[in-house]
């Protein structure tokens, strides 16, 4: 389950700081390589080298993993992070609808439209430190409000 | 500055600065950072100052004040905006008349733009450009 937060100040600002120190090791232990694959190809349009660790991108550039997108590298600290909160916003619709089929936690400010609304999916909405509910993204986005 | 085009290895970076504020948004993986990473110090004798979160913004917001005729990149500023300064630097981008802002990032609350500021990167025959 997702656990979005709308308050709190206990959460990772910096997202590429994090995935640089913490998270790339993690992307080449992670034992799901398909759904890294997956995840990077999805967001960035990137082909991962297990074997170099760089990633060739739409730009014909072979890369660095850190010059991911952020908002790549803010689904892949999600994915292999699961006990830490990340910010949220640097991401494009793309990357911010694949999070939202994640387990793990994000801190936004508000919340950014989605047309991915499963009725099946539900999320674990943080309002206050204390309180909390599971809903539909769709029907946090209706209490709540979008941007 | 009016219009940039560079180039980084095979890509081209052609980008038309004729607004005084651009806000590049978009996608992930489009190409935002990547232009703002290998855009140079000066281009045709223009400085080029960019910033990412993690400046200090007092000191980005004197040389705003100190600079005419250049460009001002910033990148993430999404985070960026987040600052404490972050209103006074905005200030500072809205009542410059002397330099041309590059902004890379989905946050436009409490800068002056309009629809027509607002542009995503396109990629075509290995060329990135704004649209």
């Amino acid at each position: 389950m997702l656990e979005i937060f709308l308050c709190g100040n206990n959460y990772i600002e910096d997202n590429a700081s994090y995935f640089a120190s913490e998270t790339f090791d993690k992307v080449f232990a992670f034992s799901d390589k398909k759904l890294i694959r997956q995840i990077v190809k999805e967001i960035d349009n990137c082909s991962l080298d297990y074997d170099t660790k760089l990633v060739s991108n739409q730009f014909g550039i072979n890369q660095h993993l850190t010059k991911l997108s952020l908002g790549c590298q803010t689904a892949l600290n999600v994915l292999l992070n699961p006990d830490k909160i990340f910010f949220g916003h640097e991401c494009g619709d793309t990357a911010f609808d694949l999070i939202l089929l994640l387990d793990g936690k994000i801190r936004l400010n508000w919340l950014p439209y989605s047309d991915n609304t499963y009725d099946e999916i539900l999320y674990r909405v943080h309002t206050t430190p204390t309180d909390y509910e599971d809903i539909t993204y769709k029907e946090a986005m209706h209490r709540y409000g979008t941007y | 500055m009016e219009h940039i085009k560079t180039k980084y290895r095979d890509l081209v970076v052609d980008l038309d600065l004729s607004r005084h504020i651009t806000v590049v948004v978009g996608e992930s993986g489009t190409g935002k950072t990547l232009i703002y990473e290998m855009l140079p110090k000066q281009i045709n004798g223009k400085l080029i100052h960019k910033f990412t979160y993690g400046a200090t913004l007092r000191y980005v917001i004197e040389e705003i004040k100190d600079s005419s005729f250049d460009l001002f990149v910033f990148d993430r500023t999404e985070l960026m905006f987040t600052d404490p300064l972050a209103e006074e630097l905005k200030k500072a981008i809205n009542s410059d008349t002397a330099n041309t802002f590059l902004l890379f990032g989905r946050e436009t609350t409490g800068l002056n733009v309009t629809l027509k500021d607002i542009k995503q990167l396109q990629f075509d025959n290995n060329t990135l450009s704004l649209v």
